[in-house]
Order: C-alpha cells, then sequence, then structure tokens
C-alpha cells in the first residue's frame, strides 16, 4: 500500500517570503495544520499552524511582517512516495514529527502524511479483521445448525 | 475500566483573565498542544495552538484580548468515573481529541488526550497479536 493513498490532508504550498498571517489563512481555507514550503518547486520547510502560535502569537510578533522563512522547520524530514507504513512510522519516530511531506523523485511534495492518516487506516483494518472473526461464527451456526 | 487512571493530572490551566499572547508563551514554555481554560475552579474550555492561530491570523483577534474568549462553550467534559469507552464515544460525538475531566462537584481534576489512549490500544494490540501469534502454548 503506498503511502500516497493513505494520505488524507491536501497538500498545500506557501513560499517562504509569504507573511504568516498568509500562511494561517491558507492553513483555515484549507483545513490543514501544517504547509510544505518550497522554493522553484523544491521542498525547503514545513510550517505548522502551532510555529503561528509559539514563534509569532507568543513573542508579540507581527503576523502581517514575519516572514514564514523566519518561523518554519527548515529541511524537514520527507518520506518519498514508495514508502510504506512502517517505514513512514519509523521516520515519524526518528525526526519527532506528526506530519510528513510525501516527495516524488524530484522532491517535490505531492501529499503530507499525517499519524492520525495512520491510525485511521490500521483502526479500518482491524475493524475489518473483527467483523471477519464474527461472520466466521455466524457462518458457522447457519451451516451447523441448518435443519437436514 | 474507567478514566481516572489514564487523566494526565498535570493540566496546564490558564487564568480567564489571562491575554492571548500570555497563553501562547504558557503553551510554549511547556511543551503542550492546548490549555485549559478556568475560572477559580471552574473550567470555562479548552483552548488549542491552532485556535490562537486561526483567532488572531484569520478572525483579527488581538493577541492583547482575554484567553477565554477563545474558550470553546460548552466545555466537552466527563467525569472521572467515566468508562473509558464511552469517554471514547464522547470524543467522537464532539469531534474533540481532548475532554476536560471533572469530580462529582464540576472541579477540573485532569484532561483525557487522545493521544494518550493509543498507546495504550497499541499495548493491548501487540499483547493480543503475541497471543494469537502461539495460539496453543497459551493455557486455556
Amino acid at each position: 500500500m503506498p503511502i500516497t493513498e493513505i494520505a488524507n490532508a491536501p497538500v498545500v504550498e506557501v513560499a517562504p517570503y509569504a507573511t504568516a498571517e498568509d500562511a494561517v489563512r491558507l492553513m483555515a481555507h484549507h483545513h490543514v495544520g501544517a504547509l510544505v514550503v518550497t522554493r522553484e518547486n523544491e521542498l525547503v520547510g514545513m510550517v505548522t499552524d502551532r510555529d503561528i502560535t509559539t514563534a509569532v502569537v507568543a513573542e508579540g510578533r507581527s503576523l502581517a511582517t514575519t516572514a514564514v522563512a523566519e518561523i518554519m522547520s527548515p529541511e524537514p524530514a520527507f518520506v518519498r512516495d514508495h514508502s510504506g507504513i512502517m517505514e513512514v512510522i519509523q521516520a515519524m519516530r526518528r525526526s519527532k514529527a506528526r506530519r510528513l511531506p510525501v516527495v516524488d523523485e524530484h522532491l517535490h511534495p505531492i501529499a503530507i502524511v499525517a499519524a492520525d492518516d495512520l491510525l485511521l487506516y490500521l483502526a479500518k483494518e482491524i475493524a475489518y479483521l473483527g467483523r471477519a472473526f464474527s461472520r466466521g461464527w455466524e457462518v458457522e451456526r447457519a451451516t451447523k445448525d441448518a435443519p437436514g | 475500566m474507567s478514566i481516572s487512571s489514564l487523566v494526565s493530572p498535570q493540566v496546564v490551566s490558564v487564568t480567564a483573565g489571562m491575554s492571548i499572547q500570555q497563553a501562547a508563551r504558557w503553551m510554549k514554555s511547556r511543551g503542550v498542544g492546548c490549555v485549559a481554560v478556568v475560572d477559580g475552579e471552574q473550567p470555562l474550555g479548552l483552548v488549542t495552538d491552532r485556535d490562537i492561530a486561526i483567532a488572531c491570523g484569520v478572525d483579527g483577534v488581538s493577541p492583547d484580548g482575554p484567553v477565554r474568549t477563545l474558550a470553546r462553550h460548552p466545555p466537552v467534559t466527563v467525569l472521572e468515573s467515566t468508562p473509558l469507552p464511552d469517554a471514547i464515544a464522547a470524543m467522537a460525538r464532539a469531534g474533540v481529541r481532548r475532554l476536560m475531566v471533572t469530580d462529582g462537584v464540576g472541579r477540573i481534576v485532569g484532561i483525557l488526550s487522545a493521544d494518550d489512549l493509543i498507546p495504550l490500544l497499541g499495548e493491548e494490540l501487540a499483547a493480543l497479536g503475541e497471543t494469537v501469534r502461539f495460539p496453543h502454548s497459551v493455557p486455556v
């Protein structure tokens, strides 16, 4: 299962020279908590809603004049589009990040995978497994108890 | 299993009169993404780092304004005696990943976070995995 099929959040890009206000407006509009920062289509950073709060609001800086480049996490960890679930979980553990950009061979971000996406995927698998177990007992009852 | 043993007792709470900027500083210095806004011992609601970012960046709220204006009303609370499945159901109903946990007289005793439940459920699932991997060695 390629990770791009599990990643639910849209990838939203922002330029490093955009303002913190531009960034948070994009986050609100697209209902995402993180943006990928790109320069000439290449991944150069990540900026999150938490960065806005802790690096701008908490520090008394202006959202209208603070540039994304000043508050982003530069050179973020990323995974490739063909990465598997375990590989992504290990990359999240190593980088202590709950969201990772997924990039193609040109380092262009094509998705963001969040820990939430992985949890939903695994929960669905377990739910299907639970249904399979319960259905197995139903089938046995129906065949063994059937008259004749 | 009730949630009492799972509740994080280290509630990071801020008073209703504190400013949004001060609350943001608290979140930063304590490394948390959510604080409980309280009036005395009464919980008013939770405020997350995202709430602050959107309020100040999109809604034009001044960081000097009181943080109580961002607390989500009514607060989503459960009693500490609530069974775990009921607490998870309450999170799902309200679409939140953190619940304020109160005692019998409405005082806040902690926060139950979905993040704290995932390792617990993971451990239980891993233990189950070990059990079904060697079914014949398990005493009946």
